[in-house]
């Protein structure tokens, strides 16, 4: 790992990590060598693509991978009062305290996975059984806190069940079960995937409160772009397993390193940012079957020359706080956007 | 490129049998995916070469009244039957009825299902509301003894009508199956591009509806084959089909009336049968049992 | 000249078991020959519903739609089939829209030789050109592949190319890129300007997303859809832009933007509420009341508001910018013609 951001503040810390799938036709490395830290309270954004492996990253941090997936290398390590834990080494016992009470993780798709025989009270109540030994009326205070902070009412949400509580309310049911055990770590697959605009919104709001007010760590893994624009502090893409680039921010959106990042922001439309041109990347998203030597990127990046299809690529450090796995990262660096355009449109409309 | 500039508008025999092929080779591939199931099939095909093949090669076996009910040996491998007939002889040869009518009764069955099932499905209205009328009358008769009534009144001289009143039975369940399958295939996205494209109801349901439904419906003709083997079988033990020839299910019959049970030596002639029966039936159950994991989408290989 | 499709005063309801769903209410909608017109809106706002009534796949309860001047559902069945024929969908799944059993060349040699336009190898020849026309090249490649031999981006393309078989006028592209990558989506948004430069066919584009709507519907027309009604229609420079109806303002606020800078400055419009009402059972007057922060109550709740024509190719339903602009309080600016 290239950057040193060490120090007290790191709270996972994941090194190396290889993810292998077995299928019938032969094994393929779903993640490769993903290194990277977590520090306390930040917003990290893994974004990518179909298979860029984000999503088997994000379970692999809470030891949920399925069976047919298999930890080829690496370590995950948790930082509990400073001193580090081995989390692929954690029994099961360990290893169900960890989940939800430190590492906890709201699925893909997950407003479908409530239980729809229970009200949602019970469903608290069930997870805190599980892990406290609280008594009904503390269960009742910490999740009625909870559900305030997500903006929903308490009184009317507790005693319904699921089917009658619209897919953002259910999201939010969850992001605030999610947080009723205080973790550190909440990891978020594809939060805002298949709401509605106006929904979104409010989750996304919701989700920056949360963290202003409870100081957790999140990881987001999403191939949206915008939801990392706004929620994140830190941005990693991903390609075809790898972690291609990570960085704050405004570096990763006005000082991209790797022409896949770069061509990504190409291909992004704004609304309110005025006129641009989209560029779309050539070629299809990579087969982890068969992936060509070298950089994975390779037969699709304008930068692209013999060196990239014959050695591996190592991370390189862009700055103390970038990283690239780019060889020809200097040539992509650009300055993106001029602030000041951008913001006579938007205040054009606030002001209206 | 020679190989593309076939003509495009593929005659409709060649285009029958490309599809006849393809299906057949992806049958093979998919059966493969489950060792069971394919095992299940090569047992199939060694029956069905048998029961076809062995009566144009072993002859019907002779009376031997000096030999009755003899317990196995060199020259009878089963053991002879109540008329001193070999009993092997009469397994080898006594498949090609019972494989015939359960393969005309499922054919009849399918074609009455799929034809109407996908016109009440795709049509609607009064024309759905009769024939799942009719269907659901048909279902809750009791079939078998219905059957059996049926087949005592009327003369059955011949394997093919007992397979057609065997079939007459058989078709609501299917017929409910397929009206289900088109009823969901009809609100397909590529369906609703070929109504928009003008292309035609027979072009929709024949081209574009009744080929998604291959598995489904090579499933349930296997399916019919076996309920149609069971009525065949339980017909020719109560006497009601004609007993002419010497099929499993005759052997049955005479095993048991002729009082087989009582006799020590007498085990294999009233076991063969049966025995061979319920091979015939466990392959067939097994190869849709793993089609059908086969054919389920989670574990289809994306191509 | 009368336009190419017109959409006049359209309804659609559903009968169900737990009611009346009305998906459509007094929908109008002109599309002129060869234009862009985008059409916006959340789920439940009804706009898969009009794409396929537009592509004649559903019949309206209530209204008429008129295809060159003439009612569709009162032509012959001659006038009907070349109408169908005329306006062609493509589909939002790309694993959906493609028949899994024929290979592209069976897919698209279908409408051709039904439809006689083309014979023998004169079909295969017609096949090939509309596959280079979708950026599906060497064509070649493509004729004996089946769907699950092809990637999304590919999927969609051959859809597209199956909708060009019968050279419509009109094609209804129903959230056609969402399901595709990002990576490849913008290839997909240009071959389709390209298809409408080079062919000059109209295109319904139906879209949730705004910034998708902008890109493609930049020298058109967009129009914003709300539990089944328009409420909002403007030149989609102009309507983005200068954002009338408080919805589609609220949309744009909530978008979220790929710029750190831009996102945070973005200002957050306040809805009073954040429940959708469900369409058995729709608000009275405006149905976006509830959650109007313009909201005047006496008004709103009980009078539905008229869709206004306020200027060139502008229309809004809504009381209190209707208001604003007759009392001058606010003024559409000039220039909302587009680049």
């Amino acid at each position: 790992m290239i950057i040193r951001n060490s120090g007290p503040d790191i709270i996972l810390s994941v090194r190396d990590l290889s993810i292998e799938y077995a299928t019938d036709r032969g094994t393929f490395r779903a993640v490769r060598g993903a290194t990277f830290d977590l520090h306390r309270g930040e917003s990290l954004a893994l974004i990518g693509e179909s298979g860029s492996g984000k999503t088997t990253l994000g379970l692999a941090l809470v030891r949920l991978l399925p069976r047919a997936a298999r930890i080829a290398k690496g370590s995950i390590a948790y930082y509990q009062g400073g001193k580090p834990q081995d989390v692929l080494a954690f029994s099961d016992q360990h290893l169900r305290h960890f989940r939800w009470e430190e590492c906890a993780m709201v699925f893909q798709g997950a407003q479908n996975s409530l239980n729809p025989v229970l009200t949602i009270r019970s469903q608290f109540a069930d997870t805190v059984r599980a892990h406290h030994r609280w008594r009904g009326r503390e269960i009742e205070r910490r999740a009625a806190e909870l559900l305030e902070m997500v903006q929903l009412d308490p009184e009317r949400v507790l005693r319904s069940f699921p089917h009658e509580l619209s897919g953002g309310m259910r999201q939010r049911v969850l992001i605030a079960m999610s947080l009723l055990l205080q973790p550190e770590v909440l990891i978020l697959d594809e939060p805002t995937t298949a709401l509605d605009i106006l929904t979104q919104r409010a989750i996304i709001e919701v989700l920056r409160q949360l963290k202003q007010q409870l100081h957790f760590a999140t990881i987001f893994v999403s191939h949206d772009l915008s939801l990392a624009a706004e929620l994140a502090d830190r941005v990693a893409t991903m390609y075809a397993g790898r972690i291609v680039e990570l960085g704050p921010v405004d570096d990763i959106f006005y000082r991209p390193a790797h022409p896949y990042t770069a061509a990504l922001l190409d291909a992004v439309p704004t609304v309110l940012g005025g006129e641009e041109q989209l560029i779309s990347i050539p070629g299809s998203p990579p087969d982890l079957r068969t992936l060509p030597t070298g950089c994975p990127f390779h037969p699709r990046c304008s930068f692209a020359i013999d060196r990239c299809r014959e050695d591996d690529v190592p991370d390189e450090a862009v700055s103390d706080r970038q990283q690239v796995a780019c060889i020809r990262w200097r040539d992509v660096r650009r300055d993106r956007r001029q602030p000041a355009p951008a913001k006579s449109l938007a205040g054009r409309i606030a002001a209206q | 490129m020679a190989a593309t500039l076939t003509a495009t508008r593929e005659q409709p025999v060649r285009r029958l049998w490309r599809q006849a092929t393809d299906g057949i080779r992806s049958t093979l591939s998919v059966l493969s995916y489950n060792k069971v199931g394919l095992v299940a099939a090569w047992v199939l095909a060694v029956i069905v070469i048998i029961s076809f093949g062995a009566p144009l090669v072993v002859q019907e076996p002779s009376p031997d009244y000096a030999n009755i009910y003899a317990s196995p040996s060199a020259a009878h491998l089963l053991g002879t039957d109540f008329q001193g007939a070999d009993v092997f002889s009469q397994v080898l040869r006594g498949g090609q009825t019972v494989i015939l009518v359960g393969l005309v009764a499922a054919a009849a069955s399918t074609f009455i299902s799929v034809v109407f099932g996908a016109l009440a499905a795709y049509v609607g209205g009064w024309v759905n509301t009769i024939i799942t009328g009719l269907a659901d009358v048909v279902l809750t008769i009791p079939s078998f003894p219905l059957l059996v009534v049926l087949a005592a009144y009327l003369r059955l001289n011949s394997p093919i009508l007992l397979a057609l009143l065997i079939a007459a039975f058989g078709w609501p369940t299917l017929l409910l199956a397929v009206r289900g399958q088109v009823l969901s295939l009809k609100e397909r996205d590529y369906v609703e591009a070929a109504r928009s494209l003008d292309l035609g109801t027979p072009h929709i349901m024949f081209r574009e509806i009744l080929p998604n439904m291959r598995a489904y419906l090579a499933m349930y003709f296997v399916l019919s084959m076996t309920n149609a083997i069971y009525a065949q079988v339980g017909l020719y033990l109560l006497g009601f089909a004609p007993l002419a020839g010497d099929n499993w299910g005759i052997m049955l019959n005479l095993a048991w009336y002729r009082g087989a049970i009582f006799y020590k030596n007498s085990f294999w002639y009233i076991m063969a049968p049966i025995v061979a029966i319920s091979v015939l039936q466990l392959t067939m159950v097994t190869m849709t049992r793993s089609l059908e994991e086969a054919f389920n989408p989670r574990l289809r290989k994306a191509g | 000249m009368s336009a190419l499709l017109e959409v006049d005063h359209a309804g659609q309801s559903f009968r169900t078991r737990r009611g009346v769903i009305q998906a459509l209410q007094d929908v109008n909608l002109t599309i002129e020959a060869g234009q862009v017109v985008c059409l916006v809106g959340e789920s439940g706002s009804g706009k898969t519903t009009l794409g396929k009534m537009i592509a004649g796949l559903r019949r309206p309860t209530a209204g008429r739609i008129l295809f060159e001047g003439k009612d569709i559902w009162n032509e012959s069945k001659e006038g009907f089939a070349r109408y169908r024929r005329a306006v062609q969908i493509v589909h939002q799944d790309p694993y959906a829209s493609l028949n899994p059993v024929h290979r592209v060349k069976d897919a698209l040699a279908a409408p051709l030789e039904r439809h006689r336009v083309t014979y023998g190898a004169g079909t295969l020849q017609r096949i090939r050109e509309i596959l280079t026309l979708v950026d599906l090249t060497p064509p070649e490649d493509f004729l004996d592949k089946y769907p699950h031999q092809l990637s999304g981006g590919q999927r969609q393309r051959v859809s597209i190319a199956r909708a060009l078989t019968l050279n419509p006028r009109l094609i209804v592209a129903d959230e056609a890129v969402s399901m595709v990558d990002t990576s490849i989506r913008v290839s997909l948004l240009n071959t389709l300007l390209r298809l409408r430069d080079e062919l000059d066919v109209a295109f319904l584009f139906i879209t949730h997303d705004l910034g998708i709507a902008k890109y493609f519907g930049s020298g058109g027309v967009t129009a914003v859809m709300y539990l089944g009604r328009v409420v909002e229609q403007a030149l989609t420079f102009g309507l983005i832009a200068q954002p009338l109806h408080p919805y589609t303002r609220a949309l744009l606020a909530a978008i979220p933007e790929p710029d750190p800078e831009l996102t945070r400055q973005k200002e957050k419009t306040l809805l009073r509420s954040m429940e959708v009402p469900s369409l058995l059972h729709l608000p009275s007057g405006c149905t976006f009341h509830p959650r109007c922060p313009l909201f005047v109550e006496g008004l709103c709740d009980l009078e539905r508001p008229e869709f206004l024509p306020v200027g060139d190719h502008r229309a809004v339903a809504c009381h209190v910018v209707a208001r604003q602009l007759a009392s001058g309080m606010v003024a559409i600016a000039k220039g909302g013609e587009g680049p």
